[in-house]
């Protein structure tokens, strides 16, 4: 994890698309990361530090939204572009502010926010389609998806569990306080 | 002259049910080929495809989808004509479906199958509860189900019941926070809840480690600790069953004397194989089994084959409580209220269960959130917040056999090889349709016993892929496809071990039922081969 001004200043998103280039990430999506302008890498991860309010983010999973996102809509960096420079010229210092703002009410503006948003928590980019094979969602991460984190002490990531049998009988130790 | 076969049985399909037949008859020093249209997939890599998958939703996409061996949820698998979408998961794989099925295991009660003569509605089972009580003894071994010794399954709060000769292989697993919470709140207002025996094993059985609760019983329990039909497929090959893959049956071989006297099956590598058998058990599933028969023209005297196509319909509830439940924790589900279970009311309407989901609702409460333009701070506290209150309820009804309610083979679409895809016709009758009224004020109840929000509470009619009815079972041979020993009355050496032969749905998730009747028809088969 590195910080949003290690990443905007030392070139780290290099980094991030060297490791993007590796065989877990896959050919094409490595190539689009390579064609994508760093300055493309760094917005959407400043925007993203924005949206979630997260002390940091995952920076080849920023790669890894741009990816998707463009994959699915050539002209997202432009709409991303546009979103952020939105933002600033509205003043806006807190993502609290943003639903009630002019910017949410444009709606490319909302769903491009609505697109960034769903790829960090959901993990994947997309609109998924019940009982069928084939949709257009792509997936960015699975145990990286932010949905998971609030509820970590709590719940499983499906398929990760951390308990024993029966572990379930008793409630999480914060019940009282949750 | 002694004739010779390519085997004693022929098995086609490796599921639960097939594979349990094909184990049986093997053990008895048979020799069985089990034909399998898909692969042997080995689970870390079915546990990789579903953390790989982009839809995780889609309990199939972690399966294959082959050109000649798709799952149903391929856009070509089936095509509907009625005004319900009848698409149930269903997979093409040794071990079959079950590798996500969640593993009730209920039996069902004696007046589940005697619901003409006492209800006046459906059908009768040819057979009496007693008759199948053995079987489902050792179906519950076979399975390693778990389960309580002390319920009135009836869901009137008696003594134990339906009558049982052995007690469960294996205790309880313990009851999850969410449930003791429910139960605490709703069950003053008189809703019977019961745990719901389940082939999750609590301690280690048969190969197979205790549930450590990842709370991923469907897609794939990454360590299987819930049964799957691959379990039995292994032994059944063990015992000296031969098991070919990528071998799909299109067609079943009439000869003399109303026997079948063949399988045909192909391959996506062009084999085109002709097998011979004494006997011949059709395992395919509720759907693919009516298919093979309607594209062989055997077994189908009584023009019931394909007819008859029952699914346990369903609705469903979410809301958010006003404490602190804390689902997620656990196997994906655990049981639930069975007040309507059995009564006079089926003269009128149908019997229903409603069910607790346990699954770690992060994806649908974040999704819910986002979209309401939720971010930030605020989305990971409401997050937690809201995950923490998630009910989820799955509420399934009693269905009647309809003889318009079909399945039948394509006359337009086919799959790779050649072979026919279905075209379904299902409509929601009136039977079920007069017991909703009583399930919305279930729901009305359950959310105001909550204190809770709802988050949606008219579903519309769901699938809960409980495939019963297609071959349907019955003592007269003019309006049935099989009598009780799953034997087609149209051909001696033909049986079919499916769910499709019930007759009567009931509430309950079939499955159990199924491997009962295929343990006993493998016994009838042992005993004539």
């Amino acid at each position: 994890m590195i910080s949003r001004r290690k990443l905007l200043f030392s070139g780290a998103a290099i980094t991030g698309a060297g490791l993007l280039s590796s065989t877990w990430v896959g050919s094409a999506l490595a190539q689009q990361v390579h064609n994508a302008a760093s300055n493309d890498v760094e917005q959407l991860h400043q925007l993203s530090l924005f949206l979630t309010e997260r002390e940091a983010l995952d920076p080849s999973l920023t790669l890894r939204v741009l990816a998707r996102c463009t994959e699915a809509d050539p002209l997202f960096p432009d709409k991303m572009k546009a979103l952020w420079g939105s933002i600033a010229q509205q003043g806006l210092s807190r993502v609290g502010q943003l639903s009630a703002s002019p910017v949410y009410q444009t709606p490319a503006h909302k769903d491009t926010v609505q697109k960034i948003v769903r790829a960090w928590y959901l993990g994947y980019t997309g609109t998924p389609v019940s009982m069928r094979a084939v949709d257009d969602t792509k997936l960015v991460t699975f145990t990286g998806a932010l949905a998971y984190t609030p509820t970590l002490d709590a719940t499983v990531i499906p398929t990760y569990s951390r308990g024993h049998t029966n572990y379930w009988v008793n409630p999480p130790s914060t019940v009282a306080n949750d | 002259m002694n004739q010779v076969f390519d085997a004693d049985v022929i098995v086609v399909g490796s599921g639960a049910l097939g594979s349990n037949a094909a184990f049986e008859l093997a053990k008895h020093g048979k020799s069985v080929i089990i034909l399998e249209a898909g692969e042997h997939i080995p689970r870390w890599k079915i546990v990789e495809n579903f953390r790989n998958s982009s839809n995780k939703s889609n309990y199939n996409s972690p399966y294959p989808n082959e050109p000649w061996a798709r799952n149903s949820y391929d856009e070509q698998y089936i095509e509907n004509t009625g005004s319900f979408e009848f698409r149930p998961g269903m997979l093409k794989l040794v071990g079959g479906t079950t590798w996500h099925w969640a593993a009730a295991c209920w039996r069902y009660l004696p007046n589940d199958m005697k619901l003409k003569t006492l209800y006046g509605v459906g059908r009768d089972w040819p057979m009496e509860y007693s008759e199948l009580e053995p079987y489902y003894a050792r179906a519950e071994v076979a399975l390693g189900v778990c389960g309580s010794d002390t319920q009135d399954q009836s869901g009137h709060d008696g003594e134990a019941f339906p009558p049982r000769s052995t007690p469960y292989p294996m205790p309880p697993e313990g009851d999850t926070y969410l449930f003791q919470r429910l139960r605490a709140r709703l069950a003053p207002a008189g809703y019977v809840f019961l745990h719901e025996p389940n082939g999750r094993a609590t301690t280690p059985y048969d190969g197979r480690p205790a549930c450590s609760g990842n709370n991923n019983c469907m897609p794939v329990c990454p360590i299987g600790a819930m049964y799957s039909g691959d379990v039995h497929a292994k032994h059944a090959q063990q015992a000296g069953a031969k098991l070919l893959t990528d071998a799909t049956a299109y067609k079943l071989e009439k000869g003399e004397g109303g026997k079948i006297v063949a399988v045909h099956y192909r391959s996506s590598k062009g084999d085109d194989v002709r097998l011979t058998a004494k006997y011949f058990v059709v395992a395919a599933n509720g759907l693919e089994t009516p298919k093979l028969l309607l594209i062989s023209d055997v077994a189908n005297s009584s023009d019931q084959v394909g007819r008859n196509l029952m699914d346990h319909t369903g609705q469903g509830l979410q809301f958010l409580a006003d404490e602190p439940v804390w689902p997620g924790r656990g196997a994906v589900q655990q049981g639930g209220i069975f007040n309507r279970r059995d009564g006079e009311f089926r003269k009128e309407r149908a019997s229903v269960k409603h069910a607790f989901a346990n699954n770690v609702p992060n994806m649908a409460v974040a999704q819910r959130l986002i979209e309401q333009g939720v971010f930030g701070k605020e989305l990971d506290e409401r997050i937690r917040h809201d995950a923490a209150r998630w009910v989820d309820v799955s509420t399934v009804y009693e269905t009647l056999p309809l003889a318009t309610n079909t399945i039948r083979p394509s006359t337009t679409r086919t799959d790779a090889l050649g072979i026919p895809m279905m075209v379904v016709n299902y409509e929601v009758d009136d039977y079920v349709k007069a017991a909703k009224p009583g399930v919305d004020a279930d729901y009305a109840d359950f959310v105001k016993i909550m204190g809770g929000t709802v988050v949606e509470d008219n579903t519309g009619w769901q699938n809960r892929d409980h495939l019963m009815g297609t071959v349907i079972m019955g003592s007269d041979a003019k309006d049935s496809v099989v009598n009780h020993e799953c034997r087609t009355f149209d051909h001696p050496n033909l049986f079919l071990a499916t769910t499709g032969v019930i007759p009567a749905s009931g509430t309950i998730n079939p499955t159990l039922t199924g491997v009962a009747l295929s343990i006993r028809l493998a016994d009838i088969i042992a005993r004539e081969v």
